[in-house]
């Protein structure tokens, strides 16, 4: 392909997820996570997190689709989104399997003060990674926002001993309010699009 | 016998703006619905649904009818000729231009 073909395929490719549905499905699964881990199940809460993600193909079908209209990206885009994916989630899992053994064995050791703090710190880090993946893998920039978002959460959380859920629930809220505002756009978009056409 | 053109001809159903927007939106992805190509292409729903007309006549595109739901989908994907249409296209094009200075 040649450059500016390039470019533009990579612009449909990332307006495709301009709609937002991602983001509130992504940001529920964040907010569940992070109210879940404050309750007896703790960390363990994440487990709810892929049946959100589960849930975006058949509401974008009856969402985005009818609106949008249905697009099979080519087989090369599909394969790289696939490898990217998979990365994203076995990164995210084996991560995540690493906090969860951090936090087991600081508390286990009682670890310095400092230390604890530190790793309350550390799921708000690795969610922030897997935004910044989605972000490259779907070209939309708003997750890099969302992965700063968590970083600072995460900083605020250990200087002032907030706890690990603190920065989830709060990057959770606005990634779900981005969500809402980007999804109302696009319906508004819609409607105005069909009365023209 | 009159000698031929030395000057290469064009395509002219592929030589039309409207066509090529949609030719061009098909040759990036695999296929694609009818209200994507009209939402991208900026089209109205009359002119592209004769675009595509035209195109699926000549057997640029061809179209393919699914149900998803229960609800009917048609997809357009260019054809092994469209493709090797859009090449030659390209090819001529490309050689009218040439001269043209930078």
């Amino acid at each position: 392909m040649a450059e500016t073909q390039i470019l533009t395929e990579r612009d449909l490719f990332r307006s495709f997820w301009d709609e937002g549905l991602l983001d509130i499905l992504g940001g529920m699964a964040l907010l569940l996570t992070g109210a879940g881990w404050q309750s007896e199940i703790g960390a363990l809460a994440v487990i709810q997190a892929p049946l959100w993600i589960v849930l975006w193909r058949p509401l974008r079908r009856l969402v985005v689709e009818p609106r949008a209209g249905f697009v099979r990206f080519s087989l090369a885009r599909r394969k790289k989104t696939t490898r990217g994916l998979a990365k994203t989630l076995a990164l995210g899992v084996g991560l995540f399997a690493v906090v969860l053994l951090a936090v087991l064995v600081v508390r286990e050791r009682g670890a310095l003060p400092p230390l604890g703090q530190a790793v309350d710190g550390l799921p708000a880090v690795l969610v922030a990674v897997m935004a910044v993946l989605a972000g490259l893998l779907t070209g939309a920039r708003r997750f890099h926002a969302y992965a700063l978002g968590l970083v600072v959460g995460a900083a605020v959380t250990i200087v002032f001993a907030l706890g690990p859920a603190f920065p989830l629930v709060v990057v959770a809220v606005a990634v779900i309010a981005t969500g809402v505002i980007l999804l109302g756009r696009f319906l508004r978009d819609a409607r105005a699009f069909r009365e023209l056409a | 016998m009159p000698p031929g053109p030395t000057v290469p001809e064009v395509d002219v159903l592929l030589h039309e703006p409207a066509r090529l927007r949609v030719l061009a939106l098909l040759a990036m992805v695999e296929r694609a619905d009818f209200m994507y190509l009209l939402r991208k292409t900026g089209l109205s729903r009359g002119n592209l649904s004769v675009q595509m007309s035209k195109l699926e006549a000549a057997g640029i595109v061809h179209l393919e009818r699914e149900l998803v739901n229960r609800r009917p989908r048609t997809t357009y994907f260019l054809s092994g000729a469209g493709l090797d249409a859009l090449r030659d296209y390209k090819r001529t094009l490309l050689s009218l231009l040439e001269p043209f200075p930078d």
